[in-house]
């Protein structure tokens, strides 16, 4: 089955190799008269991890999304390189949450093969799930303004980044076992009760995210635009309700129509932010060599910013660009899929990685009020790496299927 | 100008990180389409049945009648715009049939609940295989299932 294979993404890996290479190198030099031996270090293991994921996943999986797989490395590489350029300590850790990603990776390949059997518990799996999410209402550590992180021990997690996942597999499940929209119903209170809780929590990013994938995926599901657009006005109802009943909504609101107004206070961050993504110009001040530190959460939220002042709007447009490569390979893999639970699955993951890079997109470059929200696959975040690696590792797992479908329907047919 | 060298080279690098992603933005995309296409070829060819088999307008009297309709892999029947066998008449449901092949046979479903589909007069609940001349009533459209065996 040549026929199926054969245009060469190993050469656009070794292209990714270069590139992290390179600003790698730069970067050990950057403290004038020493090598940094250490950057030089951090480099060549992301390397060999980059090289290890590859190979290992197309030894084993014949039929691996290769596409997918080296537009999540160019991004990881682009956030890697940004990170150990602003503190090599965070890098350090971000290069084992890495890690920690693929090997999750790795295994939701495998579980998303066998998932239907997993699924069967689904009530079980959304009482957990409500309760998860509830917990940092009561034991939360706030942050930024969202009581949306949990402690446990040394770490803290952000429940509700794991718990999208659930979601989207929830709703796969019950979207293809039950046509009727009436059935649909505890689904739609399960859903409804995820973005309750988030908006207790006060973490509007994430309750968009949900709100907004909830809304694509049954839309693409059910082709019902009836539903889909009263649920839009409910939902956009609630977010004038909640611009009238809380003050932190119309803060957001009030920066995002003039950040220059409030600069000296509410307006900062996206006042700093602007000011970086423009001094940065077509191609960048150079690495290292602009001052991303003056803008508040550089290493997470606003990590895009950081990436337009040093590296150009150029490469800012392209990691645009990569976002939309992974809806279309994502789109294609749901229309190959085998049954509408995978598609669902698919087109799930594809629109909650793109529409989280877009929330927060926007909300850096002032298109829409600003979200806290971390960047796939880009940003900073332990919580938020090995999701989108999950995410990944689902998307991949419906298109290693539809290979292995492919390949022996093809197959049957030459005999 | 520049304070150091260091500077100076991380200007010029500026330029060489841009070049470099774009390039692999450019090559990304191209051998994603490549690829598209290379696999679109393959699921087209597994399209073409094994059998020419067709449906034929029986009934009623009119324009249609005796319209010949080829069969592919999968195929749904209906007045909607977007159906494989298009049957733009009232009486046919937007989406109301599906005929498709498993195992090398052909099976008719029921799409839609309210209208019905009969094979042979008999309405039919579940996936049900189609033997030769068996006459399948759509609303008021009846067709007749042919299979000519290759060669």
């Amino acid at each position: 089955m040549r026929l199926l294979r054969r245009t060469s993404a190993k050469a656009l890996l070794f292209l990714i190799i270069l590139f992290e290479l390179s600003a790698f190198t730069l970067l050990a030099f950057r403290n004038a008269g020493t090598l940094d031996i250490q950057a030089l270090i951090v480099g060549g293991a992301m390397v060999a991890l980059l090289l290890f994921q590859y190979l290992a996943l197309r030894a084993f999986f014949k039929h691996v999304d290769r596409y997918l797989l080296i537009v999540a490395n160019v991004l990881i590489t682009i956030g890697m390189i940004v990170q150990y350029r602003l503190d090599p300590e965070t890098a350090i850790r971000q290069l084992i949450w890495i890690g920690v990603g693929m090997l999750f990776m790795i295994v939701a390949i495998v579980v998303v093969r066998h998932i239907k059997t997993l699924l069967r518990f689904n009530w079980l799996y959304m009482i957990f799930s409500i309760g998860l999410l509830a917990l940092p209402i009561f034991f939360g550590r706030t942050t930024g303004g969202a009581r949306n992180w949990l402690p446990i021990g040394p770490f803290a997690f952000q429940p509700s980044e794991f718990i999208k996942v659930a979601v989207i597999f929830l709703m796969a499940k019950w979207m293809y076992e039950k046509r009727r929209t009436v059935q649909l119903l505890p689904l739609g209170l399960f859903v409804g009760l995820c973005i309750a809780l988030l908006v207790v929590q006060r973490d509007l990013g994430a309750a968009l995210l949900y709100a907004g994938t909830a809304l694509i995926l049954y839309y693409v599901g059910t082709g019902n635009w009836i539903v889909t657009l009263g649920t839009l006005g409910l939902v956009s109802a609630g977010a004038v309700a909640s611009y009238h009943m809380f003050s932190h909504v119309r803060v957001r609101v009030e920066i995002w129509k003039n950040p220059w107004a409030t600069y000296s206070t509410d307006g900062y961050q996206v006042a700093q932010g602007l000011m970086a993504i423009a001094s940065g110009g077509l191609f960048g001040l150079g690495l290292t060599r602009g001052a991303p530190k003056s803008i508040p959460a550089y290493w997470t939220d606003y990590i895009f910013a950081v990436i337009c002042e040093e590296f150009g709007i150029l490469v800012g447009l392209a990691v645009v660009a990569f976002y939309l490569v992974i809806i279309l390979r994502g789109a294609l893999i749901a229309l190959g899929a085998r049954d509408k639970f995978r598609a669902l699955l698919a087109i799930g993951c594809t629109t909650l990685l793109t529409l989280q890079s877009f929330i927060i997109i926007g909300g850096v470059i002032k298109l829409i009020p600003l979200t806290g929200i971390t960047m796939p696959f880009v940003s900073y975040g332990g919580s938020s790496m090995i999701v989108s690696m999950i995410l990944l590792g689902v998307l991949e797992g419906v298109a290693i299927d539809n290979g292995d479908w492919l390949e022996s329907a093809v197959d049957e047919k030459k005999r | 100008m520049y304070e150091t060298g260091f500077d100076l080279a991380s200007i010029i690098m500026s330029y060489w990180f841009a070049l470099l992603v774009l390039f692999i933005l450019v090559k990304t995309v191209q051998n994603a389409y490549l690829e598209y296409k290379v696999e679109r070829e393959a699921r087209v060819g597994l399209d073409r049945p094994r059998t020419m088999a067709y449906v034929e307008i029986t009934a009623p009297e009119g324009d249609e009648l005796g319209k010949r309709f080829p069969l592919r892999r999968e195929n749904i029947l209906g007045s909607g715009s977007g159906c494989d066998i298009r049957l733009p008449f009232r009486s046919v449901s937007g989406e109301h049939a599906s005929i498709f092949q498993k195992n090398h046979k052909a099976f008719i479903a029921a799409l839609t609940a309210r209208k019905g589909v009969f094979v042979n007069g008999e309405k039919i609940t579940k996936a049900r295989e189609l033997s030769e001349n068996d006459r399948i009533r759509l609303g008021k459209i009846e067709l007749t299932y042919k299979a000519v065996k290759e060669g």
